[in-house]
């Protein structure tokens, strides 16, 4: 056979490039359902009408809170609001015992990073929406994929594992964020973001 | 059909599989995720999660003592900041917090030996045997004993005075090179020990200054708060932050400083523009008088490398902007510029009139002892010690460092037996070079005092609270003298048995005195101490970042001003004795620098190598600062390694070329060492303050050496 030698090969880079570009991502992240679902869009639509500020909100001090705490919660959700299972879950085992929800958070930042949400809302003015996507309008809460090996979430690297064609929201790494401060003029050392 | 799988099918497949590989995001991807894995190993530590709560306390980390806001995230101090608006913090109390961690840091005490590359773990009982033994020895003749107190001033400075008390031959003495140490030269002019007076820089309309680094915190003066109503005149040959920051620089050759504080007092008497009755017919003053003489402005003009009229435009406006006070400093990593210079200079307060006047040299009530009445070792000088008598050296540096030459306290050292035990967080600094090292804990770890800085016009006292636990394995340096005491049948009277209860009882001592006021730092009110109801309350208020001040007694008792502190006409012999030798071709004058902070620690953050190795706007330790011409004159280029030669010995240097320099000089960095930044370093290795080996004035601010190839 002639072209057995080239076969070989064919099949090697086949079988190699299979496993890099379906096998791979599919085994690098584990997939966790949040513990409750949770609609934005209801929160944000026009007949309850808040906005990504009332919950996620910058103190005094400039510090972000981050989730909100079950406090931010509670005066709305005493009694269940509607009729849905999740709902009625969420009243039943957090509300009235009082336990704060274990959110897996998606932008969670590794720890050697140190992110501040004041100068980039604050200052910058940039809208949620620029790094988090249009987090806001969905009903549901996607699955949180978790990375095997570094244990950080998925929309970090982004959902492309080549990182091409993405949105410009996707994508959470160094190179994302100074790409975006090159872009603006804005000066950046080791320091700004590595304590 | 038949297929063989061949060595060179495998080899085609591997190919094929690696290319393969090489085209999709698997190796990439995973490079990435690795990277992060491995900043999540379990033995790396992360700082907690928890609750944010704000502490006030005070820095400890040199005399200056600045409020401190610290941000704690779950207990734990995660980032410092000056507690009072507009103000900011140097680079080492921005990263302060970084030190309970340092790489550094002590776990355990050791053993060092010369020569071994790593000290040996040693058990502190052992410590306090040997240490015990060596003052049995002491006892019986073998030597006397000296405790180097690196922040004299404090409980803990009291208790090892307490603790010597029964030993003849024990002295106390500050460590060389201290801020403030310069004024040990004003004791002997006004015939007092300087816990009992002060500088009133703050009520000065003009500071004349001789290389003290008053606009960067020396002397507890906010000078950018004061520059409406203070002006500054800095004598420094280095283009330092003060120099900078004066409305004057005269930038004198290093080591001319007492030709041109003489050469000022000559303007001032020659032109009738002081009163000296209260000094005249004195034979101190008909010294001086003879001294001075010598030292016409021209003449002192051409030793120093001035214009004469900068020395009479001094002159005058010290007479004429008044009240103005005249201060000697220790240059940072430099040390003092020695007796007769800081004696030539502390005479123009005398012929000024300056003593016992607001803005000038103040009475000053000392802070209570912290304990009995009991008989207490005597404070010495360092210099005043015989050299090769000492049998036992315990260097305290439990709340700070000096930087100086250890020769100063080597040749004290008795050839017949030795020892030297230090106490420092740290295996940096002083501890690096003692026999035996003891742990202690550091900044925000335990309590630590700040007491009366060395120029403020009152006594004060605040504390820096403990924010983090201490650390197993660290000595409180209290419990260690309890222990010694024990150890060496010494009588240590008083119920007091940590650095805690000792400051207790200071603090108590102050509340039923019920004088002086609390300020707060949040916002600068002051609280009577009268009004505090309990000692505990005072307690309260200190270890949430107030300082107590004492109400001010600006009246000091009469007594004998001596204008050449007892050196007669030796005062002017210095100065000429430096234009009268002759020097070798190519000699240069070496100037030790450092940065105020780091002169004051054994260690620094780590982080802030990226300041001091790495960002060029400050120097690294063993950096030799050239200015071009010099630099031309010799034929060296930046970057250039060369050795640098004085009658210490030799090392090798990097070359750096700043026009800030003046010709004629090198400028050395002397710190931080490396080993304060982290670096494993042998200990006791040589180091570029090696190089500097002080005079007979006890000064290394300007040594002689050369900068040779190779």
């Amino acid at each position: 056979m002639p072209n057995r030698g080239w076969m070989t090969f064919v099949v090697g880079l086949g079988s190699a490039l299979a496993l890099g570009w379906v096998a791979f991502p599919r085994l690098q992240y584990r997939t966790i359902e949040q513990p409750l679902q949770f609609s934005h869009k209801v929160h944000t639509s026009e007949a309850v009408g808040m906005t990504c500020e009332d919950c996620h909100s910058l103190g005094d001090d400039g510090r972000f809170t981050g989730l909100p705490s079950m406090a931010t919660c509670e005066p709305c959700h005493t009694e269940p609001q509607g009729q849905t299972a999740e709902e009625k879950r969420f009243v039943d085992e957090y509300v009235a015992k009082g336990r704060e929800i274990e959110w897996l958070v998606y932008a969670r930042q590794p720890e050697n990073v140190y992110f501040s949400h004041a100068p980039h809302v604050g200052l910058a003015g940039i809208a949620c929406a620029r790094c988090h996507g249009p987090h806001g309008g969905t009903d549901r809460l996607r699955p949180y994929q978790e990375n095997r090996l570094s244990s950080y979430s998925r929309d970090i690297w982004g959902p492309s594992p080549t990182r091409l064609r993405r949105a410009e929201w996707q994508g959470m790494k160094m190179t994302d964020c100074s790409s975006c401060h090159d872009a603006h003029g804005v000066r950046q050392s080791c320091l700004t973001c590595h304590k | 059909m038949k297929f063989n799988v061949t060595r060179r099918d495998v080899l085609r497949f591997a190919g094929g599989a690696a290319i393969g590989t090489a085209l999709s995001p698997m190796p990439w991807n995973l490079t990435d995720d690795l990277a992060i894995w491995t900043q999540n190993w379990s033995w790396i530590p992360k700082p907690p999660k928890g609750e944010r709560a704000t502490r006030t306390t005070v820095c400890a980390l040199c005399p200056a003592g600045c409020p401190v806001e610290a941000r704690c995230i779950g207990g734990l101090p995660v980032a410092l900041r000056a507690a009072n608006d507009g103000a900011a913090l140097c680079p080492l109390g921005m990263t302060g917090h970084h030190l309970p961690h340092h790489p550094n840091r002590l776990t355990g005490a050791v053993g060092i030996t010369r020569g071994e590359r790593r000290p040996a773990a040693v058990t502190t009982d052992m410590v306090v045997r040997e240490t015990a033994r060596a003052i049995r020895s002491a006892r019986a003749g073998a030597g006397s004993v000296v405790v180097l107190d690196t922040r004299p001033g404090r409980s803990g400075s009291w208790a090892w005075r307490r603790l010597l008390a029964g030993i003849d031959s024990a002295v106390v003495a500050a460590a060389p090179g201290l801020e403030g140490a310069s004024l040990a030269s004003l004791d002997t002019m006004l015939d007092a020990r300087s816990q009992s007076f002060g500088l009133d820089l703050r009520n000065a309309r003009t500071i004349l200054s001789f290389g003290a680094p008053v606009a960067e915190g020396w002397g507890q003066l906010d000078l950018a708060a004061a520059r409406e109503s203070v002006r500054l005149v800095q004598v420094e040959p280095m283009r330092s932050r003060t120099a900078e920051s004066a409305d004057r620089w005269l930038p004198a050759r290093p080591g001319t400083e007492a030709a041109v504080a003489l050469a000022i007092a000559n303007v001032l008497l020659a032109e009738g523009l002081v009163d000296t009755t209260a000094l005249s017919g004195t034979d101190e003053f008909d010294s001086y008088l003879s001294v001075i003489a010598g030292f016409s402005p021209d003449r002192a003009a051409a030793i120093a490398g001035l214009a004469p009229d900068e020395i009479f435009a001094t002159a005058r406006e010290l007479a004429s902007s008044g009240p103005s006070i005249v201060v000697a400093g220790e240059q940072p990593g430099g040390g003092p510029l020695g007796r007769p210079a800081e004696t030539a200079i502390f005479g123009l307060n005398l012929l000024l009139g300056n003593v016992d006047r607001e803005g000038g040299i103040v009475g000053r009530t000392p802070l209570p002892a912290p304990g009995d009445d009991a008989p207490l070792t005597p404070l010495a000088r360092l210099d005043e010690i015989p050299d090769h008598s000492v049998a036992l050296v315990i260097i305290d540096a439990s709340a700070g460092d000096g930087v100086y030459p250890w020769s100063l306290v080597a040749r004290k050292l008795s050839p017949k037996g030795s020892l030297v035990v230090a106490l420092s967080p740290f295996l940096s600094g002083s501890a690096a070079r003692a026999n035996f090292a003891v742990p202690t804990p550091p900044y925000l770890e335990t309590i630590h005092e700040l007491p009366t800085s060395f120029a403020e016009p009152v006594a004060s006292i605040a504390l820096s609270a403990p924010l983090l636990p201490t650390r197993s394995g660290a000595v409180d340096p209290v419990a260690f003298m309890r222990s010694i005491a024990r150890a060496a049948g010494l009588d240590l009277a008083g119920e007091w048995a940590t650095t805690e209860s000792l400051i207790r009882e200071r603090v108590a001592r102050i509340h039923r005195a019920g004088s002086g006021t609390v300020t707060s730092p949040a916002d600068g009110s002051a609280t009577l101490v009268a009004e505090l109801s309990t000692s505990d309350e005072l307690w309260d208020a200190l270890l949430a970042g107030g300082r107590w001040s004492a109400a001010p007694s600006n009246t000091m008792p009469p007594r004998t001003m001596r204008i050449t502190g007892g050196l007669g006409t030796a005062l002017g012999e210095l100065p000429t004795r430096a234009t009268a030798t002759p020097r070798p071709t190519g000699t240069l004058t070496l100037v030790p620098r450092a940065t105020r902070d780091t002169s004051a620690s054994a260690a620094v953050s780590p982080v802030l190598t990226k300041l001091y190795q790495e960002s060029g706007l400050r120097g690294s330790t063993g950096t030799a600062v050239l200015n071009p011409r010099t630099a031309a004159s010799l034929g060296f280029a930046a970057g250039r390694n060369v050795r640098l030669l004085t009658a210490a010995g030799a090392m090798r240097v990097a070359l750096m070329l700043d026009e800030g320099v003046m010709p004629g000089v090198v400028e050395i960095v002397v710190a931080p060492e490396r080993s304060a930044l982290g670096e494993k370093t042998a200990p006791g290795a040589r180091t570029v303050l090696d190089l500097l080996t002080p005079g007979n004035e006890q000064t290394w601010s300007a040594v002689d050496a050369q900068l040779l190839e190779g």
